[in-house]
């Protein structure tokens, strides 16, 4: 690529629309533009990198004032004011033009940012779209800085930040950076597939229909060993039943007989122990009612006296026929006899007068309820006894009912083997209860067999599901295989590269500290840093850093002219060496690194654009020879108001211009021809 | 029982799975110009983007 001419329009320092043209010779490869400090060369440098990356305004001081302040100063309040930078370019022969313009309001006395557009357009003027993108094919954006560089502060080129972020830039060249961000990313991918396929938990999930299974297979085992158990069983009673029946039938008269016989015995049985309750109780009845008929009586004698006591005026406190009892306790043939004679009525009438004086209250509540409780008791316990004589009258019946049938049977029976019946007949009964018996568990066993069948099927149906996924989790187990080896592939690329990096920058630097340095031979090793060490040890004074660092700048192009060159996307730019423009790089160089350095761009393949100061300018350009300068300008500096004159000498001549510190200066470019 | 301890780990164990290195190729170049073109993203939507491309390129 080459540069052709830059056109500024009301950029920073320049007013109106001012351009510079570049030589596109090959055998007159630099251009050279003088300027007095705040000229407008790093205006240059700045439009340069904008006009192809657009952002930010970069190397210059106060980026937010980009418009010319002339030109800003004679704007009306919500003026809307453009700069304009456009750019003329070769490219493999065929000639480009970009420019991007940059629009604000005026609002307050400040620049307010309004939009911004870019055009590309080729020879014909044709537009050339999407034009940001086909201009980073031109100049990628990670590259740029490698051809454009800000030289006002060789001082600091080493410091450690400078270099953290000059490497980090080398490195991008490299595509270092995505290398890195890729690896980062195939291990959290790889990383991500791992967890979701854990996620799916398809060994746990197996492991637990296997061991359904297993405890399915149990289950039917034991059902079916047990149901075998059980059908024996069945079978034997089965067999017991034929054999009784075989023998009731053949006796078939004295069948029924023998279980009349049986049923009239457990009858009798019954109504033996009917009896045996019965009588029981009657005993305790007859005691209860005596208890009740007597707690009767003297709950009557005492409500008697109560009220005769009560009539006299004289009755008070409670009394109940616990306490009437404790009064009696003195007369032991009335407690224990429970008699109430009349010995026995007197002495408790006494006892409750002396009672009652001692209390002085109502008793009557408590005597009535006594009284009425004596009552029901005798009710209740002749109402028992009404029951119990008729239980034993139906027990006696039954008794003798069973008595008849047992000696009905009896004579039925006789001449027949009873004994061999009755046994036919216990074993009938019994064989039929535990056929019963069986065939329940058998219905239960074979519900519980039915059961565990289905868990099989069901334990199966899942292991065989966990199968199919098994088979679908080895997908995942293929790609996180993919992913592990790429990260792999990647450490080792980035390796490779990070040393690669390293080892061209060294191999430039050596082929360059050299001459920079006037030293026969150097040995210039970077650190991982990327800080410089010269052997043999030079000292590394103020001169000789200042070069090194140019000696940086020049090997940074080389390497970003060979990185351009092998990217395929450079379908616009193809096969190209492109600029080097430095700023400003040689004012804080000795005079003899100055000459040095020159005679060594002298040497470079690439279109070299130097900004250089008055000061500069003497050494530097004289040992490049004018014959090499295709184009050199001069910013001419005009003071807007009314600063002092400025005269200064460019390589021996007398140049006069303005020249104020602060704003408003405009500056044009003369051409200037030696 | 039939219980294979084999059979639960697939996953935790994991085949050895053969890589092509065809499409080993095929699948860097693809992951690493998805990643330059699109730096400014962030790890969790290209992660997820990756994870598109490789069930794209890579089945069993």
């Amino acid at each position: 690529m080459k540069l052709i001419s830059l056109t500024l329009e009301n950029f920073r320092q320049f007013l109106g629309s001012n351009q510079v043209r570049f030589s596109p010779e090959p055998t007159k490869p630099f251009t050279i533009c003088y300027a007095v400090n705040g000229g407008g060369k790093t205006t240059i440098l700045s439009a340069l990198d904008f006009v192809f990356s657009g952002g930010d305004l970069k190397y210059i001081d106060n980026p937010g004032k980009a418009l010319n302040t002339s030109y800003f100063d004679s704007a009306q309040e919500g003026d809307t004011l453009t700069f304009t930078i456009t750019l003329q370019f070769e490219q493999r022969g065929q000639e480009f033009t970009v420019r991007r313009a940059r629009q604000f309001k005026k609002f307050e006395n400040e620049e307010r940012f309004a939009g911004e557009t870019l055009e590309l357009l080729d020879s014909g003027g044709n537009s050339i779209t999407p034009a940001q993108k086909n201009l980073n094919n031109v100049l990628p954006p990670s590259l740029s800085k490698f051809f454009f560089f800000p030289g006002e502060n060789l001082d600091s080129f080493f410091d450690p930040d400078r270099l953290r972020l000059l490497k980090e830039d080398v490195e991008s060249i490299y595509d270092l950076h995505i290398y890195r961000r890729l690896a980062k990313l195939a291990r959290a991918t790889s990383a991500d597939l791992a967890r979701r396929l854990r996620s799916t938990n398809v060994g746990e999930e197996l492991r637990n229909a296997f061991e359904m299974k297993e405890r399915a297979n149990l289950a039917i085992e034991n059902c079916r060993e047990l149901l075998a158990q059980v059908d024996g069983e069945i079978e034997k009673a089965d067999r017991e039943i034929a054999r009784t029946e075989r023998i009731l039938e053949s006796n078939s008269h004295a069948r029924d007989a023998v279980a009349r016989k049986k049923d009239a015995e457990r009858e009798l049985a019954d109504a033996n122990a009917r009896i045996q309750g019965a009588e029981r109780a009657q005993v305790t009845l007859r005691v209860t009612s005596g208890y009740g008929l007597f707690t009767a009586r003297l709950a009557d004698v005492v409500a008697r006296r109560l009220a005769a006591l009560k009539e006299a005026g004289q009755v008070g406190g409670s009394i109940g026929p616990r306490q009437i009892m404790e009064l009696l306790q003195n007369n032991s043939t009335c407690v224990c006899g429970r008699h109430l004679g009349e010995p026995e009525i007197a002495h408790l009438n006494a006892k409750l007068d002396s009672h009652v004086h001692s209390f002085g209250g109502a008793p009557f509540v408590d005597l009535d309820r006594e009284l009425r409780e004596g009552a029901l008791n005798v009710g209740l316990v002749a109402r028992q006894f009404g029951e119990s004589f008729s239980e034993l009258e139906s027990a006696l019946s039954q008794r003798e009912e069973a008595v008849i049938a047992i000696e009905e049977a009896a004579t039925v029976l006789v001449g027949t083997s009873e004994s061999e019946l009755s046994s036919a007949f216990d074993d009938f009964v019994k064989f039929t209860d535990a056929k019963r018996d069986a065939v329940e568990r058998r219905n239960g066993l074979a519900s519980r067999l039915e059961e565990a069948e289905i868990r099989l099927v069901e334990a199966n149906s899942t292991i065989e599901t966990c199968r199919q996924n098994n088979v679908t989790a080895r997908v995942p187990t293929v790609q996180i295989a993919y992913l592990d080896l790429l990260a792999e592939e990647l450490d080792r690329e980035i390796q490779n590269l990070e040393k690669l990096v390293i080892n061209e920058l060294e191999e430039e630097l050596n082929e360059l500290i050299p001459s920079f340095l006037s030293v026969a031979q150097a040995d210039v090793r970077l650190g991982s840093d990327f800080a410089p060490v010269i052997t043999p040890d030079l000292g590394m004074a103020q001169g000789q850093r200042q070069a090194t660092a140019i000696a940086m700048m020049i090997a940074l192009n080389r390497i970003a002219n060979r990185r351009a060159n092998s990217l395929e996307e450079f379908n616009l730019a193809g096969p190209t060496e492109f600029p080097l423009v430095i700023d400003s790089a040689f004012g804080q160089l000795g005079f003899e690194y100055r000459e040095l350095v020159a005679k060594q761009l002298l040497k470079e393949p690439s279109q070299v654009v130097l900004l250089v100061t008055d000061s500069q300018s003497e050494h530097v350009v004289e040992a490049i020879g004018d014959e090499h300068c295709g184009n050199q300008w001069l910013l001419q500096v005009h003071d807007e108001s009314d600063g002092r004159d400025y005269e200064f000498k460019l390589r021996g001549r007398a140049v006069v211009g303005k020249f104020r510190n602060s704003a408003p200066l405009r500056t044009e470019f003369v051409e200037v021809n030696w | 029982m039939d219980f294979d301890e084999d059979e639960t780990e697939i996953q935790e164990q994991g085949q050895e799975p053969e890589i092509d290195p065809n499409k080993m190729a095929i699948l860097k170049n693809r992951l690493f110009r998805h990643v330059a073109q699109n730096l400014d993203a962030s790890d969790a939507k290209l992660t997820q983007e990756l994870l598109d491309l490789v069930r794209g390129e890579i089945q069993d």
